[in-house]
């Protein structure tokens, strides 16, 4: 009873935080998923493309009875490589860790991880880190690499250099990862603030005595603790780069500045010269660099020919278009095979259900509402799972910066950037893994505009649209020029009318919504690794889980919504709710050429594009049949005939459905990753007047042209 | 930390070096396989400036060309022992002495 009465008195107490903070690729994720398994959550913080990692680590018995805990909670902060920047990723990491953002406690202990390998550039973060007079631990990770390189660390001289306890996480990660939850639970049972922030204030009188006052005046007016502002906060203030809170301040910065630059120093560059030159007398002290690096070992030889051909003018370029035709062709074509799968199970579930219940209205629901919207969410996973597999594999073994490398000049052309290239070929497929994929672009307007046209690029659900109708309106044997058929033309044309829509509308959103904002390219390039089969499957496994949790409801809610509609009142089609719409719809409709038949298809394909089909079909009253598409295609044929639906409303149907945003999913997921509805609402309503525009405007050109 | 004064600074916090004799180039001009020196550091905007400062672009700091994208755009440095690349664009401010 007793240890039942003390499991639940721990829980009761706030379980304390300690909050992992690196650069990115400095092994920070790896810690993470080493030290948490699967037992982590993935969020976004509210209102902004931030996402918030957290997870539990179980405390061994000495160490729960030591604090009164059962756990600790680990909070991944996003990789960055300062605290003082203006990006959003950076200014979140900096409000969690100061305690000043609202419903997050502020952490008792701050991990700093660093890459032993690239030991100076990550102990800026470090530095800055330790500023903030909280308990910090350093982490440090890549040992091997490092020692490969000839890069000796010496741990205990790191730590008496920074004033704080160094941990080495080395190839024997399980003792690293001992010593290292002890050393957490050490600086838990007694905090020690670290006392010795960095004296790179001290080196100048002038800079330090300016940057203590602003402090001091500054944190009456933001929510900052002084010691951060005279830090972090002043280097920014100084350098004019965050408006001063009130004019009083701001006649002083003119002032201190003026005096800084007559003293030639520049208020700008203060924070990185003092700091990197910290760095250079603290990485002096602690490590040991062998001759090995001057003799690199075949091994290393080996790794940099390669790294030299990735990026080599002619190999670089063929190496390139080769693993994006494998990861093209894996979602594109490779991921049919499980998404078949998934349909004939839920079509096997749902005859099951349908003979073993009376017909009637839950039949319906179940088999027509309920178990198509499962299947319409479940359908979705072998894409996103294979994407974000390849960019695992990819981004961990450091080839994803090299091809944001090579294609960056190629996406600039529409103001986007290289980073943006593997979420756009994606998006042919399917949009929804291609707007997960964003999250790799740290510019916050690179990222935006990616993700609103992404669901321009024609993915694979429009294709069963585009050869229905391409079958039923292009003549088959039609050649253009002699040598191409006119059917695989116009299958070829909407492609290419969806990636000019796109640059099109980068162009515009970066002329308009995002002129001004910085796009920054400024990217490390990742030394080449082996991939980690472990990290890269956690992360297939938490899209997937993303994916269900943010689209999964949604999607559900549409499909038995539009079930209803479908069949309410019961009886003919055209009585239903779906059909009133339709008829209805018409006035809006008619310009384009549509009649209502079309109307009822297009309101049924909001949830998703390829329920035109069966939608259509119904309208025409067909047979639920597996081969209903090339019945479907001769009753189009004979409704062509009899002049109700004309060549022209087929290709200006063809064009709404390049542009048209008929995929809920998209828009679920949108919401997800902008971090609000404001984003996917503004997709939904760009692209609707952008698909309705475009068809009218075919309409009457093929009107025009007599067709 | 044992500096007593900015001259021992291993990176100079001058707003820039004032040494006329050297000649000075931009960064975004120089070829694969070169080396060089930063000496100052200017950017379009203070965000971008702010970045290059705190990867390692500092006055003071020495670089090596390491190679040049395919399509001749951006290009790849290493500095403080990694590789970094940016646009030529974004390397046009940044002057530096070949050595």
């Amino acid at each position: 009873m007793s240890s039942v009465a003390s499991s639940v008195k721990s829980n009761s107490a706030r379980t304390p935080r300690i909050a992992l903070a690196g650069n990115p690729n400095s092994g920070k994720t790896t810690l993470f998923n080493a030290l948490t398994g699967l037992r982590h959550k993935v969020a976004n913080y509210p209102g902004v493309t931030v996402e918030r990692k957290s997870g539990t680590v179980t405390l061994g018995e000495l160490d729960q009875e030591k604090l009164g805990h059962e756990k600790i909670e680990i909070i991944d902060l996003p990789g960055i490589y300062s605290l003082s920047g203006q990006a959003d990723d950076e200014r979140i990491s900096t409000a969690l860790l100061l305690g000043e953002m609202h419903g997050e406690t502020r952490p008792e202990i701050i991990v700093a991880v660093v890459d032993a390998s690239n030991l100076e550039r990550n102990l800026y973060l470090t530095t800055q880190l330790i500023d903030l007079g909280r308990s910090v631990i350093v982490a440090l990770t890549m040992n091997d690499t490092a020692r490969d390189r000839g890069i000796a660390v010496r741990t205990e001289l790191l730590a008496s250099a920074l004033g704080v306890p160094v941990v080495s996480i080395g190839a024997k990660k399980k003792k690293g990862l001992d010593v290292l939850v002890s050393e957490i639970t050490k600086a838990l049972a007694h905090p020690i603030n670290s006392t010795k922030q960095f004296t790179w204030l001290p080196v100048c009188a002038a800079y330090r005595d300016a940057a203590e006052e602003l402090g001091t005046l500054e944190s009456k007016h933001r929510n900052f603790p002084e010691g951060f502002a005279t830090l972090l906060l002043g280097t920014r203030l100084l350098a004019e780069e965050i408006p001063p809170s009130t004019d009083e301040i701001r006649t002083k910065l003119t002032e201190w500045r003026a005096e800084l630059i007559k003293n030639e120093i520049d208020p700008n560059s203060f924070e990185a010269s003092a700091r990197y030159t910290f760095i250079n007398w603290v990485v002096q002290r602690s490590v040991a660099i062998s001759n090995e690096a001057n003799s690199p070992l075949l091994s290393h030889r080996i790794i940099a020919a390669i790294d030299k051909a990735l990026t080599h003018r002619v190999w670089g370029l063929v190496i390139f278009a080769c693993i994006m035709a494998v990861i093209f062709q894996a979602i594109f074509a490779w991921s049919s095979i499980p998404m078949d799968a998934i349909d004939s199970a839920l079509a096997v579930v749902g005859d099951a259900v349908a003979s073993s219940m009376e017909p009637g209205i839950l039949r319906s629901l179940l088999v027509d509402g309920i178990i198509a919207g499962v299947g319409s969410v479940l359908v979705f996973i072998p894409q996103i799972a294979i994407l974000f597999a390849f960019i695992g594999i990819l981004e961990d073994s450091g080839y994803l910066s090299r091809a944001a490398y090579i294609m960056d000049r190629v996406m600039r052309q529409v103001g986007l950037q290289g980073r943006s290239f593997i979420p756009m070929l994606s998006s042919f497929a399917c949009a929804i893994p291609g707007i997960m994929s964003t999250r790799s672009i740290p510019s916050l307007a690179d990222r935006m505009v990616t993700i609103l046209i992404a669901p321009l690029m024609s993915c694979s659900a429009r294709l069963p649209v585009y050869t229905l109708l391409i079958a039923a309106f292009i003549p088959a044997e039609s050649q253009l020029f002699g040598i191409f058929s006119l059917q695989g033309a116009v299958l070829l044309g909407l492609y290419l009318l969806g990636i000019i829509g796109a640059a099109f509308v980068a162009w515009i959103l970066k002329l308009t919504a995002f002129r001004g904002k910085p796009a920054l390219f400024v990217m490390e390039m990742p030394p080449l690794r082996r991939p980690s089969v472990r990290t890269t499957l956690i992360e297939v496994f938490d899209r997937i889980m993303i994916f269900v949790k943010s689209a999964g409801s949604v999607i559900l809610a549409c499909s038995i919504i539009l079930w209803a509609l479908a069949s309410f009142p019961e009886g003919k089609v055209s009585q239903s709710y779906a059909g009133q719409i339709g008829h209805a719809m018409e006035p809006i409709i008619k310009p384009l050429g549509w009649n209502w038949e079309v109307g009822v298809g297009i309101l049924a394909s909001f949830a998703a594009r390829e329920v035109f089909i069966s939608a259509l079909a119904t309208v025409y009253n067909l047979e639920r049949s597996d081969d209903s598409s090339s019945t479907l295609t001769t009753r189009l044929r004979e409704k062509r005939a009899a002049g109700v639906f004309t060549l022209p409303a087929a290709l200006s149907l063809l064009v709404f459905y390049v542009f048209a945003c008929q995929c809920m999913s998209t828009l679920a997921v949108c919401r997800r990753e902008t971090g609000g509805w404001r984003w996917p609402m503004f997709m939904f309503g760009y692209m609707s007047l952008l698909a309705y525009g475009t068809a009218w405007i075919t309409y009457k050109l093929a009107v025009g042209f007599g067709l | 930390m044992q500096l007593d004064s900015m001259s021992e600074y291993k990176y100079a916090v001058k707003v820039s070096d004032d040494d006329a004799s050297t000649i000075k180039v931009s960064l975004s001009e120089l070829k694969p396989g070169m080396r060089c020196i930063v000496r100052s550091v200017t950017a379009s905007s203070p965000d971008l400036k702010h970045k290059l400062l705190t990867m390692g672009i500092i006055i003071g700091a020495e670089l090596k060309i390491t190679s040049i994208a395919p399509l001749g755009d951006p290009l790849t440095v290493t500095t403080l022992g990694y590789s970094l690349s940016l646009r030529k664009s974004e390397a046009i401010g940044v002057l530096v002495t070949q050595i």
